[in-house]
């Protein structure tokens, strides 16, 4: 197992320039490790000069305490000496080195980590001379080692401006960790200064390079504690899949897989005959923070600094659900982020004992900073020195092998004709370099997968997200359901309304109208708002129902307490619980659009249901609620609620009592509802019904016509354009 | 960083004396940077400003060294003030004791 560097040939450097580049590394190692030794030392200088100890005897001593003092003090910060190094120590005198570097003033610590960095981009500079030769780029160079910021960041606005910025990231990307370090250790933000150091001395990052902001803070966005769900893949997919184990076949796979938040595990059957298992898992989608897959930028950061994530979880989830025996063999491979967090797993000690991770392959993944836990694990790591992305644990082309902690692996770090990030990111352009310019790397991954080359003999797809969803319509729709027959069927109680759109318009009119109405029943008065009589008209669109969708126009009246009626009932009403409530509304007419809605209607509910056409659409701020006839819906309607809803402000949703008739019973049921909803106080709609015997026969226009509602505005409309409901069946109520 | 070589509980000596050490680290640094300096001179390929800087920065070590010596033995004398202040009194006791 050897470590192997391909360094590309798109840009011949000059004979000699790899042994120059290895001994400017070598060195930039020796000064980095030498910059170590200052600093710790000026720290513990400071942290002399701070101890209460040194004070307290200098008080006693106050003339040879103040010469030792002096001294130090001197030490500390002689720009000839060890520069301005008060900030290594604690407390007051670090605030005091910390305001100095705020103020410009630069310890020789930090001086001869920035030369050690310097010699790292010389060495790249050395194997690709075209960097060098490009002005914007040693612009860029010059202005960050100078630590002028904003000549920088003109040089780096320049470069996007010359190259575009596809171009201008792809030439700073083999550079792109030693400037971030040293623009962090000579910038006067002292919070960034730890990140500098890491870079410079090849350790792990903690923290942003740009601002400081540390990990653990990053990492906080990506909350979740992960779900994998089974799915299927499409007819095109699955033909697509491969079918024999090789790298190719692999990572063809995690380009089918894309970067919606799937990953595939598969069942291999290896020369040997023994069945291993292959675990494939994209990058990360470009574009905004998702909620609903891991795999996004936030994602890609929290793999990146924390070994646990939705995506590490995710992964474990589809494990056990895929049913991997334990003591199984397994490789990793995986592109982008996917690389991370499988190189995550492969670091946790707990995974490596419940399965043994043979191979760990990553493309275009920033994973130098970790380890796989077991020690046996083969890990190839193929990086493009123009993609930014590897670079983002630090270790860019600078570092080359000399920085690297793990000499057993195998990396191909190289560098192709195409300058042109993120296209150089895709893995879609991996594949075509290790089919061409890489085919000597692609033969040695191979050849150390050969266990994994043989036929495929299962292949399942697991969607992973952040976070498990709840049922759909929790916590309204968790109730306990019970069937009930009907003349159309069985129909599940309550009735759940998943997905709906409700309209209901408030209209007043006389009491005379109404008594017509509620005749058959003279202990039910209708209530009262003044002289006026309220009555609604409601129309919905049912677009998922467990009665199957269907729209609803219905009629009703507003009406007291069936048993003790009292004045202005309705109002003080509406502010009980629909369970305690004893008004409601009496329903005198439904069109509903399905036979099974209609006798649901009638036999749970009891009310007078009817299918005809109706159709309901809210659209914006304007409402279209039609009931057609027999000409369908190319006819005028017979009868339609249609204008804008005008100006709302949004109300909460009340639960509602309706009341149906039966025989000898009036039936009692319950609406439960959830969602925002709007109230219009000024709605400019109009409610118009069609002339002719048509709509005479149609008992809800008919009702609406003998209330005068022909031509009304309503006083008031309630809207809301996602609302979801339960309706349990109707309580007999002996009246 | 952490600074994990001086601890509360340290006398003055035992602070002077890992002041001289850090002095000895920071010779020894400079030794070093002008070794690296001295390996890189002359080679093709190598930046005109490499060479130059190591020196200037081992000049810089040096300096510091020096005055992480100086420091060291001002804190010497200052330890030694210290433990004759706390020696006196107890010889003056004793002798009023015989």
């Amino acid at each position: 197992m050897a470590s192997h560097h391909h360094a590309g040939a798109a840009h011949p450097a000059e004979p000699g320039a790899a042994e120059t580049a290895r001994m400017l590394r070598e060195a930039a190692l020796e000064v980095s490790r030498c910059a170590l030794e200052v600093r710790g030392a000026a720290a513990r200088a400071g942290a002399v000069l701070g101890s209460p100890l040194f004070a307290r005897s200098s008080l006693r001593h106050p003339r040879a305490g103040m010469a030792a003092q002096w001294s130090l003090v001197r030490a500390l910060t002689s720009a000839a000496g060890l520069g301005f190094a008060l900030g290594g120590g604690d407390g007051v005198l670090k605030r005091i080195g910390q305001a100095g570097e705020v103020c410009g003033r630069e310890s020789l610590a930090n001086r001869i980590a920035v030369t050690s960095l310097r010699m790292r981009a010389a060495a790249v500079l050395a194997e690709h001379p075209e960097l060098g030769r490009d002005p914007g780029m040693r612009r860029l160079m010059d202005a960050v080692t100078g630590d002028r910021d904003v000549e920088a960041l003109r040089a780096l606005r320049a470069l996007l401006k010359d190259k575009g910025a596809e171009r201008a990231m792809s030439t700073v990307a083999p550079l792109f960790a030693e400037l971030s370090a040293i623009r962090a250790l000579l910038d006067e933000n002292p919070l960034n200064d730890e990140v500098g150091w890491q870079i410079a001395t090849g350790e792990a990052l903690h923290a942003d390079p740009w601002f400081g902001i540390a990990a653990r803070h990053l990492a906080a966005f990506d909350a979740g504690e992960g779900a994998a769900v089974a799915v299927p893949l499409d007819e095109e997919e699955r033909r697509a899949l491969g079918t024999e184990g090789s790298l190719m076949d692999f990572l063809g796979n995690i380009d089918l897989l894309r970067t919606d938040g799937r990953i595939l595990i598969q069942d291999v059957r290896g020369p040997d005959g023994v069945v291993r298992h292959v675990l494939q898992a994209p990058g990360m989608a470009p574009g905004k923070p998702r909620n609903d897959s891991p795999q996004d930028f936030v994602g890609a950061w929290s793999n990146l600094f924390d070994p646990e994530s939705p995506y590490t979880r995710g992964i474990l989830l589809a494990i056990d659900e895929y049913g991997l025996p334990a003591g199984a063999e397994i490789a990793l491979v995986g592109h982008s982020e996917g690389g991370i967090a499988l190189m995550n797993l492969a670091q946790n000690n707990a995974f490596c004992r419940r399965f043994r991770v043979t191979h760990m392959v990553a493309v275009g993944s920033p994973i130098d900073n970790k380890k796989p836990a077991d020690p046996r694990t083969w890990v190839a790591s193929v990086t493009n020195q123009h993609d930014l992305v590897p670079t983002l644990d630090g270790r860019g082309a600078g570092s080359g092998s000399v920085f690297t902690p793990h000499p057993d692996w195998y990396e191909v770090d190289y560098i192709d004709s195409s300058h042109e990030f993120p296209l150089c990111h895709t893995l879609g352009k991996y594949m075509g370099n290790l089919e061409a310019e890489l085919a000597g790397a692609r033969r040695d991954i191979d050849e150390a997968l050969t266990p994994y080359r043989g036929p495929v003999l299962r292949s399942q797809v697991y969607q992973l997200k952040d976070r498990a969803n709840p049922p759909q319509g929790y916590p309204l729709m968790a109730v306990p359901v019970s069937p009930v027959a009907t003349s159309a069927g069985p129909v599940e109680t309550p009735v759940r309304y998943y997905d709906s759109t409700a309209a209901v318009a408030i209209f007043a009119v006389d009491p005379e109208r109404v008594a017509g109405l509620l005749s058959d029943a003279s202990w039910m008065s209708p209530s009262r708002i003044g002289r006026r009589v309220l009555v609604a008209l409601s129309a919905y669109e049912h677009r998922c129902v467990s009665l199957g969708p269907y729209n609803e126009l219905s009629l009703a009246v507003l009406v007291n307490d069936l048993w003790r009626p009292r004045a202005h009932d309705v109002v003080r009403e509406l502010l009980r619980r629909a369970d305690t409530r004893r008004t409601g509304r009496q329903v005198t007419a439904l069109a509903v659009t399905t036979p099974e809605a209609a006798a649901a209607g009638r036999e749970l509910w009891g009310q007078p249901a009817a299918t005809a056409l109706v159709d309901v659409r809210l659209a914006g701020n304007r409402l279209n609620a039609t009931l057609s006839g027999p000409g369908g819906t190319d006819a005028p309607p017979l009868l339609g609620l249609t204008g804008d809803l005008g100006p709302y402000v949004p109300a909460p949703h009340v639960d509602s009592v309706l009341y149906g008739r039966t025989a000898d019973a009036t039936l009692r049921s319950m609406v439960h509802c959830a969602g925002r909803q709007r109230f219009h106080a000024a709605p400019r709609l109009r409610l118009r019904c069609a002339p002719g015997p048509a709509a005479e026969e149609e008992p809800l226009v008919r009702q609406a016509r003998a209330l005068g509602l022909d031509g009304a505005r309503p006083l008031c409309v309630f809207s809301a354009p996602e609302y979801q409901a339960r309706r349990g069946a109707g309580a007999p109520l002996p009246r | 960083m952490t600074v994990d070589a001086v601890r509360d509980d340290d006398d003055l000596s035992a602070q002077q004396a890992r002041l001289r050490a850090d002095a000895e680290a920071l010779a020894g640094a400079e030794r070093r940077l002008l070794a690296q300096a001295a390996a890189l001179e002359g080679r093709p390929g190598v930046p005109d400003w490499c060479v130059p800087t190591l020196r200037r920065q081992a000049e810089c070590c040096r300096a510091a060294a020096d005055d992480m010596a100086a420091a060291a033995a001002g804190l010497g004398r200052l330890a030694a003030r210290a433990t004759t202040r706390r020696a006196a009194p107890r010889t003056a006791a004793r002798s009023d004791a015989l």
